[in-house]
């Protein structure tokens, strides 16, 4: 019930104030050039990584169904903007936001026409439903004219420039940190315990008056909205795409993170999209040993220790400071009860 | 006349996602498991033909018997290292699908390493052909793989139907509980099933290299979302369903491909394993299992 | 009018007749068992009566309105909660939570309110964190709100269950061996229980049972069934006399 608890409320703000914190000594950092012009790139590619990370275990963890395609969203979502903002003629500072709303926008309608069929069946159709319509939807963006084919698009410009460095980490960064508040507080909230309920037993759940069918579609179709934004913001960051750059690799590589950091902690969703990230930007030059690590782990993680390394524990940065307190006053050991708050 | 030639030509790559969909099927039908690394079975079945007769120069009735024993030792070996610990622990399903993408994921990425990432010529198999019946004229593979595939279904289903083993193996996808009490050793059965599986997907991987000589190691995703698609809508568990659903998603392709357009047949296969599931999940020849409550 | 009747109900799984022609009715208030040999169909009843099974063929009407058709969600929302055999819990959830999902059918806050926290998702959560501690506290296992389910013990597990389907308010509780696994007088304690959930959640329960000193102390009126038909009803001094029932469950 820690909800209710005041020390749980003050962790909250604490928790949020750091983020808020971080936020602010990367800005100034960003604009007074201490943070390089490419690391800035690599922080606005962790804050995306991030956000698809916390909306795939909003599916995989939270509800607990596999999806292999959701790069096929990011993808819809990366063209949707990009065509809006080529198009528009609006000036950027304007079209770029309602690009990324519209990007979301037309990545959940992908979602609702794949998981109304897939989501009636057993669990194991929809990671095969997920992955095929990862893979077909590339195929259909190589071969037609408004996506420009295998060429793909370019000319979207970014909202940062080296004279002004720091629009696109603003957005990247605050969308990252929302999805990931709206993440922890729709998991404790009534419909998150619906979803979870569904992970548990559907059968139970459906006879405790769930319509499991309702937020199985919800749960899938609000990831599928924020990996579409995700690839909005992406498609901006980098000025031009093609279909490659949303392939299978890039769907596993989003459910490592989320496998690896725990199936159902949002925190550990944070942590493992970010050290990923990283080291594949150090591992660039050996993909096929990156990858062979990456399926390696999975295969490890799933056989030892099947939850992920954090299991649905939460990191949360005062606790772990009290604990790391208690431990130097040396004060009598003290035992956890196993929330999750 | 041309139509009845593409409806053939579509039998013809039908009977090499029927071969590949009856392993789908089987593990299945056995462990409840999409086994994704099924597909870069055939992958590692056509590298095994590659390296015997391209590096080796050795003839094609080596290849052949040594591809598919390289799949079904390939197929126990995933079974014992990657699945076999969470099958006994009775893990949780997306346990075992997350493990199988691994398993896929490595095999992939350890043959680019290998092998390069380029696609590999092959070199001819059986010789090419063109057989005429009345009017009609047939390339030699397309009647191959119609005939292997054929009588490699009445195979198994012969040794589904009369075989100690094949008894094992519809008892324990019956309950593998009682199967257990009974006395059947199932974690033998599963093993087998790995293996017989993976030999079929490596008639197939032979079959795919003779139809269309080139080999990449990246070629089983494709194929095995389509050999896994023809499987759901024979119904899975079911070997003639699975040779049914092989032939219909053949015909399909080719038809798409003659009359609609070459860049939409993965997209109207998708849509036809959307149509099914919609329609009758259960597949054409499946039981429809219920959770029991 | 009856709480809950059935009428001609059956069910067909591949050729057998698994429940044949039933006819079952249930008034409000009344504590009604529902026995037989193993095997019998008592658990296939439960699942035809919560909507997880279509029925071949018959009516099955709530309050009069017949609930054929309906999905297991729905069935429940018009009043009609359960247990299972085997136990359904959510296992990694705590216990609160447990309770707290059954009551989602009478919450009201949208998915805005509840992301964005606003008055409305304290307002309702307060409330029913609250009703969730009094009715642990039935069973007395209020201190255990915060536990996971998982983590208890079986007999408790099998009580949260019983809490769980009350939480969703129902009119017609239904109770798959509700004393399974437990000792006599966890037995015991339980034929208290449900008499007194009866009395102060004014349900109707019907219950299926092995247990026959529980059945015969607690039910006010039995049905048995055998290979999926229907072979007497009445009050248990009845059932106790009945030949065919001796027969079926000796074996003649």
């Amino acid at each position: 019930m820690g909800f209710l608890k005041k020390k749980t409320g003050i962790y909250y703000m604490v928790n949020f104030m750091l983020g808020t914190l971080l936020f602010f000594v990367l800005l100034i950092s960003i604009n007074t050039k201490t943070i390089s012009w490419s690391d800035t790139g690599i922080i606005i590619l962790i804050c995306i990584n991030v956000t698809l990370a916390a909306s795939l275990n909003l599916v995989t963890g939270i509800l607990g169904q596999l999806v292999l395609g959701h790069a096929g969203f990011m993808l819809v979502g990366a063209y949707a903007a990009s065509l809006f903002t080529l198009h528009s003629g609006l000036p950027l500072a304007i079209a770029f936001p309602i690009g990324l709303l519209l990007s979301g926008i037309v990545a959940a309608m992908f979602g609702v026409v794949i998981g109304l069929p897939a989501l009636r069946l057993r669990g194991d159709y929809l990671a095969i439903i997920t992955l095929g319509f990862g893979e077909i939807i590339r195929v259909v963006a190589n071969n037609l004219k408004i996506t420009n084919g295998a060429m793909g698009l370019s000319g979207m410009e970014s909202l940062s420039s080296r004279r002004n460095p720091s629009p696109m980490f603003i957005y990247a960064y605050v969308i990252a940190i929302v999805v990931v508040i709206l993440m922890f507080t729709f998991g404790r909230s009534r419909h998150g315990r619906a979803v979870i309920s569904i992970r548990e037993d559907e059968i139970a759940s459906e006879s405790m008056g769930i319509n499991t069918t309702y937020y199985k579609l919800f749960a899938f179709v609000f990831a599928a909205f924020i990996a579409g934004v995700a690839g909005g913001i992406y498609a901006h960051h980098y000025g031009m795409i093609d279909p490659s750059k949303f392939d299978f690799n890039r769907s596993v590589e989003i459910l490592i993170m989320v496998v690896l950091g725990g199936m159902g902690s949002i925190t550990g969703s944070v942590i493992s999209a970010t050290v990923l990230t990283l080291l594949s930007e150090r591992l660039r030059d050996f993909s096929e040993y990156r990858m062979i690590l990456y399926a390696t782990i999975l295969i490890l993680v799933m056989l030892f220790k099947p939850s992920g390394l954090l299991g649905r524990y939460e990191i949360s940065i005062p606790k772990l400071a009290g604990k790391l307190y208690r431990r130097i006053a040396n004060r009598k050991p003290h035992s956890e009860t196993g929330g999750a708050e | 006349m041309d139509f009845i030639t593409q409806v053939i030509n579509g039998l013809g790559l039908g009977s090499i996602y029927a071969l590949v969909a009856l392993g789908y099927s089987m593990v299945y039908g056995i462990v409840q498991l999409i086994n994704f690394a099924h597909g870069d079975i055939i992958m590692v079945g056509g590298y095994s033909v590659y390296l015997v007769m391209v590096i080796y120069g050795l003839p094609v009735w080596v290849a052949i018997p040594v591809s598919i024993i390289v799949c079904a030792l390939a197929g126990m070996l995933i079974e014992r290292v990657a699945y076999h610990r969470l099958l006994i622990h009775n893990a949780a399903r997306i346990s075992l699908l997350i493990t199988a993408l691994g398993v896929s994921i490595f095999l992939q990425n350890l043959f680019m390493l290998i092998f390069g990432s380029d696609p590999k010529s092959m070199p001819t198999i059986f010789p090419a052909e063109l057989i005429k019946l009345g009017s009609l004229e047939l390339a030699s593979s397309t009647v191959i793989n119609i005939v292997v595939s054929v009588l490699m279904m009445m195979g198994l289903q012969l040794l589904v139907d009369k075989s100690k083993i094949g008894k094992a193996m519809q008892a324990t996808s019956e309950d593998a509980g009682a199967a257990k009490l009974m006395g059947i050793n199932t974690n033998k059965v599963v093993l087998m099933t790995f293996a017989i599986g993976s030999a079929l997907a490596a008639v197939g991987a032979v079959l795919y290299s003779n139809t269309y000589p080139q080999i990449k190691p990246d070629m089983g995703n494709l194929l095995g979302i389509k050999a896994f698609i023809a499987a759901v809508l024979g119904g899975i568990g079911s070997i003639p369903g699975a040779m049914l659903g092989g032939y219909i998603l053949g015909v399909a392709e080719s038809l798409t491909k003659a009359y609609i357009s070459t860049t939409l047949t993965d997209a109207v296969v998708f849509g036809i394993l959307i149509l099914m599931l919609l329609v009758k999940p259960s597949g054409l020849m499946g039981k429809n299992r219920k959770e029991k409550v | 009018m009856h709480l809950l009747e059935t009428k001609d109900l059956g069910i067909v799984f591949g050729g057998l007749q698994a429940l044949n022609d039933l006819h079952l009715a249930v008034d409000a208030k009344e504590i009604v068992g529902l026995i037989g040999p193993n095997g019998a169909g008592k658990t296939t009843v439960f699942n035809l009566l919560t909507g997880v099974y279509a029925p071949s063929g018959g009516a099955i009407r709530l309050e009069g309105q017949s609930i054929l058709g309906k999905k297991p969600f729905q069935i429940n929302r018009t009043g009609v909660a359960r247990t299972f055999q085997n136990i359904r819990l959510f296992k990694h959830m705590t216990v609160a939570d447990n309770i707290k999902l059954a009551m989602n059918q009478n919450m009201k806050y949208n998915v805005v309110s509840g992301m964005l926290r606003l008055p409305s998702y304290w307002k309702e959560e307060r409330a029913i964190d609250r009703k969730a501690r009094e009715l642990l506290a039935i069973f007395d296992m209020e201190d255990l709100a915060d536990q996971m389910s998982a983590n208890l013990p079986y007999g408790q597990q099998r009580k949260l269950e019983i809490l769980r389907a009350l939480a969703s308010k129902p009119k017609l509780l239904l109770l798959d061996e509700p004393a399974a696994g437990m000792n006599p007088t966890e037995t015991h304690d339980l034929m208290e229980v449900i008499r007194s959930i009866r009395d102060r959640f004014n349900v109707a329960i019907l219950l299926i049972e092995h247990d026959m000193s529980l059945v015969m102390n607690v039910c006010e009126r039995l049905y048995v069934l055998d290979y999926g038909n229907l072979i007497a009803e009445g009050t248990p001094e009845e059932i106790r006399n009945n030949d065919k029932v001796i027969a079926a469950y000796l074996g003649s």
